[in-house]
Order: C-alpha cells, then sequence, then structure tokens
C-alpha cells in the first residue's frame, strides 16, 4: 500500500510542485485549495498519512487547520508539515503550537523536500 | 532551482499573472476603503504566493522584490501603518514593476535596475524598521552532508524531549534512526526516571530522555539537524569528545542561534546587524552601484556614442526575443470542462461502436435504426465541437481587468473626474481575441477619457455630474460578441470633423455625407480633431489601428453618438477566429465561401447601373456612389454559367470601409466552416483567406475581402 498524502496550498503551481514530487516518489496524493478544503476533503478520505499545509491560505490558514486536524482523532499523531517563507519565529511558534510536526521554508527542492518528509514520517 | 520543477514555470506565469491582477485591483479598491484589512489580507496572500512560487524557480529578483512588498503590506495588514495615498501609490508602482520583473525572467529580456532599485529602497524605507533586512537575503539550502575534515568524532548527547512531543505528531524514534544514518550509534541509554506511576500517566505525554553516542565523521550542525523539529523545546546537550586533541566543544543548542545553516552573510547585512550602518544607509549606497556601461565610458575605455549603440543592438536583440517567445503561449482550463469533455468522448465512442455493429450486419430494413444512429453521431459531434471551443473561451474580464488602473492614471493626469463602470466581465471569447483586443479597447478608453469627456467645470456648466463616466460592456449577441466602450462625454463634433477632414483633403467640401460616414472619418489614419494633442492622446495615432486590429480578427467597430450626451463604441467580434460564418456561393463548378460580417447586400443589377472606365475596369451605380466590380471567374479561372452581370449575382463587400461588387452564378446558403490556412497546407493565394472541408467532402476557398479589393482597384485578374 502507498503511503497517502494531503497537500494544501492555494497555489496551484506549489501543490503541483510537491504533489509532483511526492507522486514520484510513490505516495498518494490528495489536494486541497485551502483549509476548509481540507477539513472537507479529510471528511471523506478519513487517514492520511501525512499532511503538508502552506500558512497563508484563504478560508481557512494554515494555522487553523493543524488545530482543526489535530482534533480529529485520525489525525491526531499524523505527521503534519507546514511550508513557510517567513523564516519569522512568530509563525512557526504559531504552527508549532497548534500542533506542527515540523516545517519547510519555502524555497525548497525535491530532494529537501523528501529529506525532511522521511524526517517524520515512520518507514 | 532544480529542473525537475521547470515544468511548472508556464504555470507559475500563468499564476503570478492572475495573482497581479489580484493585487492591483486590491490596491485600487484600497484607496476608496483604506480600512478594509479584509482586501489587505487578499493583497498580502497574492503577493506572498508570488514570492513563495518564484523562489522555487530560483527568480531572485522577483523574489526579494516580492518580499519588500510583501514586507510593506505586513504592516499595513496589521495595522501598524494606515494605508496613505502615497503608499497606495509606491505599492502600485512597485506592482507595475514586479510585472516587469516577472516578464522579464519570462523572455529573458533585461529590467530597468534603476527602477528597481528605487522602488526596493522606496519600499524599504517606508517600511522602515531595520530587523527587517537581514530577512531579505534567501536563506541557503542546508547542505546535505558537511564533512569537517573527513574526520570521526565521538559525540556525546544528551536528549530530553517536550512532554508534548506525540502531540506534535514527532516520533522520538524517527530522531534516533536519523542519527543511526549519520553514523554509529554505539551506545544508546534511555533515561525512564520521570515516568510517573501508572496510574498517573498520560499516555499522550512524553516523560523519556535519552543519552546517546555518537561516532561519525558529520559536523555538530548535521547532528544538530536530526533534532531541527524539536531542538527549540528540547534540553539538549551535545559535547563533541577529541579522540586526538584534548579539545573539548560542547554545544547548547537553545542557545541564540547565529545564521541558521552557517552560510556566509552578505557584507551589507553584518554591517546593518552590527549597527554599524542603518538599512537606509545600505540600500543608498546600493543604489549608487553602477552600470558596466556607464564605468566604461567613465575610463574612457568607450565612447558615450559607441555605448548607445551597444544598447541600442541590445534593446534590438531583446525586443525580438521578446515577440519570439510571446507566441508560445499555454492556457488553464477548469478540469470540470475537461471531465465534461472525456465524458462526450465516451458517448461518442458507443455510438461508434453501435455504428460499426450495425455495418457488420446491415440489412435494408434496419435503415431507420441506422439513420438514427447518425443523428446521434451528428449530436454527438456537435456538442463536442461546441466544448472543444469552450476550452479556447476566456471570461473578458481578464481583458477589462487593466481598466481601472489606466482610468485612474488618465483622470488625474488629464484633471478630469471619472468614474469606470464595468459589465458582461463574466463573457467568454476565444482566448486569442482577448489577447488581441487588449491594445484596441485601450485606445478607444483613452480616447473616451481625453476627448469624449470633459472637464469637470465645463460638465457642471452642461448640468451634468461632475464626474464622467465610462462603461465597458460585454454581451453576447447572435452568433458574436458585442463589447462597447460608452462615456457620457461631449459626443463626437459634426463640424469639426467636417472641417478637420476637408483640410486633410479626406473628403470634398461639398460633399454630402451621412451621419455614419462622417463618424467612419476618425478612423482614417492620421485623423485627430484634438485642439490639443495631450500626452494621453491625440496624436491621431490610435483609431485607425483600432479599426485595422478588430478586422484582423473578422470583427467591425461602429459608432453611436449623440452631441452632448456621449459616445458609444461597439465592437463586433466573432465567438473564435477558427470558424466562421460564411455564405457559400457557386462560380462554375466551384463553390467559394464569402466571410458573412462582410457582405452589405446582394443585388442582380439593371443595364444602366454598369459602367466601364477607362484603367478602372467596370464600376457598379449603386445608391448614390460608384463601387469597383470584380468577376470572380476572371480572378479565379473558372467555367462560369453567366458572364452577363444582368443575369449573374453581385455581392457587395464591405471591409476597412471600402467596397467592392463580386459577381458569382448563385448563392447557395449560409453555413459555419472551419477555417484550414493555405499557406500551412500550399502557399498564399492572392484573393483566398483559406480554404475549408464541404459538406460533400470537396473542399471550398473562403475569399479574401481585402484582397478582392486590391484585385478590383488594379482591374486586372491574377493567374490563378
Amino acid at each position: 500500500m502507498s503511503k497517502t498524502a494531503l497537500i494544501v496550498d492555494d497555489s496551484p503551481t506549489m501543490r503541483q510542485m510537491v504533489a509532483f514530487t511526492l507522486t514520484n516518489a510513490g505516495f498518494a496524493v490528495v489536494e486541497a485549495e485551502h483549509g476548509k478544503d481540507a477539513v472537507n476533503k479529510v471528511a471523506s478520505v478519513g487517514k492520511m498519512d501525512i499532511v503538508v499545509t502552506d500558512l497563508n491560505m484563504p478560508e481557512m490558514d494554515g494555522i487553523t487547520l493543524i488545530k482543526e486536524l489535530r482534533k480529529l482523532s485520525a489525525f491526531k499523531f499524523t505527521p503534519i508539515l507546514m511550508l513557510t517563507t517567513e523564516s519569522a519565529l512568530e509563525k512557526k511558534q504559531a504552527g508549532k503550537e497548534a500542533g506542527a510536526t515540523g516545517w519547510l521554508v519555502k524555497p525548497f527542492n525535491p530532494e529537501t523536500l523528501l529529506k525532511t518528509i522521511a524526517k517524520v514520517l515512520p518507514a | 532551482m532544480s529542473d525537475e520543477f521547470a515544468q511548472f514555470q508556464e504555470a507559475f506565469f500563468a499564476e503570478a499573472a492572475e495573482h497581479l491582477a489580484i493585487i492591483e485591483e486590491g490596491l485600487l479598491a484600497l484607496e476608496q476603503h483604506p480600512e478594509d484589512l479584509e482586501l489587505l489580507a487578499k493583497i498580502f496572500r497574492s503577493a506572498h504566493s508570488i514570492k513563495g512560487a518564484s523562489g522555487m524557480f530560483g527568480f531572485n529578483a522577483v523574489t526579494q522584490f516580492t518580499h519588500k512588498m510583501e514586507t510593506l503590506l505586513d504592516l499595513l495588514r496589521n495595522g501598524e501603518k494606515a494605508v496613505s495615498p502615497p503608499i497606495a501609490d509606491l505599492l502600485l508602482k512597485s506592482t507595475d514593476c514586479l510585472k516587469t520583473l516577472i516578464e522579464a525572467t519570462k523572455t529573458g529580456v533585461a529590467v530597468d535596475e534603476e527602477t528597481v532599485q528605487h522602488l526596493t529602497a522606496a519600499l524599504a524605507s517606508v517600511s522602515a524598521s531595520g530587523a527587517q533586512l537581514a530577512a531579505v537575503q534567501q536563506k541557503q539550502p542546508v547542505a546535505a552532508s558537511r564533512q569537517v575534515d573527513g574526520q570521526e568524532h565521538r559525540y556525546l548527547i544528551k536528549w530530553t524531549p517536550p512532554g508534548w512531543l506525540f502531540q506534535r505528531g514527532l516520533d522520538p524514534l524517527q530522531v534516533l534512526k536519523e542519527l543511526s544514518d549519520l553514523g554509529d550509534l554505539s551506545s544508546v541509554k534511555l533515561d525512564t526516571s520521570q515516568v510517573p506511576d501508572l496510574t498517573e500517566i498520560d499516555p499522550e505525554k512524553c516523560y523519556l530522555s535519552w543519552e546517546l553516542q555518537l561516532v561519525t565523521g558529520k559536523d555538530l550542525q548535521t547532528i544538530e539537524s536530526a533534532f531541527e523539529f524539536v531542538r527549540e523545546d528540547s534540553k539538549l546537550v551535545i559535547e563533541k569528545h577529541e579522540t586526538s586533541e584534548s579539545r573539548n566543544e560542547t554545544r547548547f543548542t537553545n542557545d541564540e542561534q547565529e545564521t541558521e545553516d552557517g552560510a556566509p552573510k552578505p557584507l551589507g547585512a553584518i554591517l546593518v546587524e552590527s549597527g554599524v550602518v542603518s538599512p537606509a544607509v545600505l540600500e543608498q549606497a546600493l543604489s549608487q552601484q553602477k552600470r558596466v556601461g556607464e564605468i566604461l565610458v567613465e575610463q574612457k575605455a568607450v565612447t558615450r556614442h559607441q555605448l548607445e549603440q551597444a544598447l541600442n543592438t541590445q534593446r534590438q536583440q531583446e525586443a525580438a526575443v521578446h515577440t519570439k517567445k510571446t507566441d508560445t503561449t499555454s492556457i488553464r482550463v477548469d478540469t470540470a470542462k475537461i471531465d465534461k469533455l472525456i465524458n462526450l468522448v465516451g458517448e461518442l465512442i458507443i455510438t461508434q461502436s453501435m455504428l460499426s455493429d450495425l455495418g457488420a450486419r446491415f440489412e435494408m430494413r434496419r435503415l431507420p435504426l441506422l439513420l438514427e444512429r447518425v443523428a446521434q453521431l451528428e449530436r454527438n459531434t456537435r456538442e463536442i465541437q461546441e466544448r472543444v471551443m469552450g476550452i479556447r473561451m476566456l471570461p473578458i474580464g481578464t481583458a477589462f481587468s487593466r481598466f481601472p488602473r489606466l482610468v485612474r492614471d488618465l483622470s488625474s493626469k488629464a484633471g478630469k473626474k471619472i468614474q469606470l463602470v464595468l459589465s458582461g466581465e463574466e463573457t467568454e471569447l476565444d482566448k486569442t481575441v482577448i489577447e488581441s483586443i487588449g491594445d484596441p479597447l485601450t485606445h478607444l478608453v483613452r480616447n473616451s477619457a481625453d476627448h469624449g469627456l470633459e472637464l469637470p467645470g465645463e460638465r457642471l456648466d452642461t448640468n451634468k455630474s461632475e464626474v464622467g463616466t465610462i462603461r465597458l460592456n460585454a454581451f453576447h449577441e447572435g452568433g458574436s460578441i458585442c463589447i462597447t466602450v460608452e462615456d457620457d462625454g461631449r459626443g463626437l463634433n459634426r463640424d469639426k470633423i467636417v472641417a478637420k477632414a476637408i483640410t486633410q483633403g479626406l473628403i470634398m467640401e461639398n460633399e454630402k455625407l451621412a451621419d455614419d460616414q462622417i463618424w467612419s472619418l476618425i478612423f482614417k489614419p492620421g485623423f485627430s480633431t484634438a485642439e490639443q494633442v495631450t500626452d494621453v492622446s491625440g496624436r491621431g495615432v490610435g483609431m485607425d489601428v483600432v479599426k485595422r486590429n478588430i478586422e484582423a480578427l473578422g470583427g467591425t467597430v461602429s459608432i453611436k453618438t449623440a452631441q452632448g450626451t456621449g459616445t458609444t463604441f461597439i465592437l463586433k467580434l466573432p465567438l473564435t477566429l477558427a470558424i466562421i460564418d460564411g455564405m457559400t456561393v457557386r462560380v462554375g463548378k466551384e463553390t467559394y465561401i464569402v466571410p458573412l460580417l462582410s457582405i452589405l447586400e446582394s443585388t442582380q443589377p439593371k443595364a444602366e447601373s454598369i459602367k466601364t472606365v477607362v484603367g478602372k475596369g467596370e464600376l457598379i451605380y449603386m445608391r448614390g456612389t460608384y463601387i469597383p466590380m470584380t468577376r470572380l471567374y476572371e480572378v479565379f479561372g473558372n467555367d462560369p454559367d453567366y458572364t452577363d452581370p444582368k443575369q449573374a449575382i453581385l455581392l457587395i463587400l464591405e471591409t476597412e470601409g471600402e467596397r467592392v461588387a463580386v459577381m458569382v452564378d448563385e448563392i447557395l446558403g449560409q453555413q459555419q466552416v472551419v477555417i484550414k490556412s493555405m499557406e500551412q497546407n500550399f502557399r498564399k493565394v492572392e484573393g483566398i483567406a483559406g480554404a475549408t472541408i464541404l459538406g460533400d467532402g470537396t473542399v471550398g476557398f473562403i475569399v479574401d475581402v481585402r484582397g478582392l479589393i486590391e484585385i478590383a482597384r488594379r482591374g486586372s485578374p491574377v493567374a490563378a
């Protein structure tokens, strides 16, 4: 069974690139445009092995999404990576407090993305 | 950044364009509602998206510039700064600059560094907080494995993770695994002393700590990176036990960090951080950096003239590259449209298999069934045709979106108060048409703002509201799209136009002209009635170009105007360029298609209305004017049914205001035809715009009205 990944980003380009990388790495990928979309999709797919989410998004931002996901029993311990351009500490801190497992600073290359995922996702 | 991502660049440019439009629109709206935080958040998000994605492709200039904008937007969004007109103005200018920067990465054209530097400095000084500067520099990605000296060292690691470790989806085993990948994890001691009694235990909390020994050739930073997501909250001590030297290096990672990845900082950033210079001073110093041309001139290595020449060459090359690159474009299609299409193809396949099944065992009595199936096939095909066309269809709003900004700039330049009203933005039309319609529309809007609308004082004198209105509207009408540009200004002045046309020798002094004919004079090259040539318009270029562009798209322009109440320009455009509405006509055995839009009327002339003029060929006298006549069979060398115009049929065609009468044997009917290019499949033939496959499978030629007029003017047929 291939591992499943949920990608949440309002930028289609970013989403496609992350999805492309993960699909090539053997993940089954679900894409969502923003937090709300992700919450809805999660409701129908149930469990995911990893979540990669942007922070700044319309409708529902990444921090809120992480909080919402952590409320669900299926996502209580799921690794969640946040994509951030802000090296600013508050964002990272807010994300961590919301329950983000780790972060990835944009720009990143496919290699870094996969490495970071390997860091938090048990093989 | 990565070649693997290069294939997404096209998508990035499309997305960036959308974000730029959102930013611009947002900024303009912001001027009306400076307190709208929702709006600010939206603008910020778009800037943020551009920054994030551009970084992924290594478009550093774009990333850095957007970062500056984002910094300011962030301050506005958080209410730390209020939106003021100068700030809005600066942001709008920056948006323009960003646009050119993005365009530059796409086409490789050099950007005007001065503007970029100037705006960067301005943005920085408005944001004016020193702490921001350090963050500008993009971080280099952490080098995967940084060998220090190739020597192996023994590290003692004491790690107590935070209690909430599990709640963030972190797994301490993952960290240990990563460490063991770095080298030899020779000893792992688990400390369970903090684990409480079973009754008090919180299963979601981590009470454990570890003492590890790691032998590795990797350096301290690489080891630390294993703890990346937890180290700020963990108690972590990493001690290096030198095997050869007696130097002990201890690292407490909760300490304040230096540059996160050890990459050297730019000199400027270090100077700013240490407080030697202020960010503003640094920006200014950077902006004084000279360009290579100027330095060479100063050193007398080249003369200014030589430099100018070289720059000119560069610009030409850039322009050449630019035009070449813009030709290849992609299109973003709603996935729902594609899904629908796939469904339809599915239906088509079903119909096809039913037909081949029927064909394999066909008997005459099953004819009704065959006809039914064929009708079904026809339905499928038609629907697929419509849907495929739909893929090329985009809402015209994308072409309209530039106008709020344009009108704002025009109104401040001309000292007029103008409001722009857009409607019908959702009307869909062909992508090519949308792309080509932008410039003509810009001309028309400029014209309305500059010539059409009066100054506020003049408006008040004539009992109008001080604020002039320009309306842009788009809607479907029949098989075509109508776009109207309407102003409530002074309207076209008949006397002025006539006077001007006479001095320019366009018409005779005593010529009697209908209103429509007079209005169409403004489309003549070089015509302008503006008494004063302004910065915006009135140079007499424009309206003729508008007409030419619209007609190149197979459309028409007409004018409705009333003195004192305003002018409306009406553009009629075909839905798509690939299919035209045509009138099929017959000459001998050949079938030709005449574009429906160019047909004014058809007639059978009387003997007395046909005149022959030496050197000008045949003319037809109709409704008070003479129209040159062309016999289609002579042009294309057919064998016609009739050689006498009184028995044949004359089609009166018009394009770009010129008319021609074309003689054919018979009008067959009206139908939509798909245009096939002659140049691509054969070669260019004068008088023929393209070819199409007719219902019976034969080829029909689409006549080129412009070409026929040329032929009629020469008065001699071409050898075809």
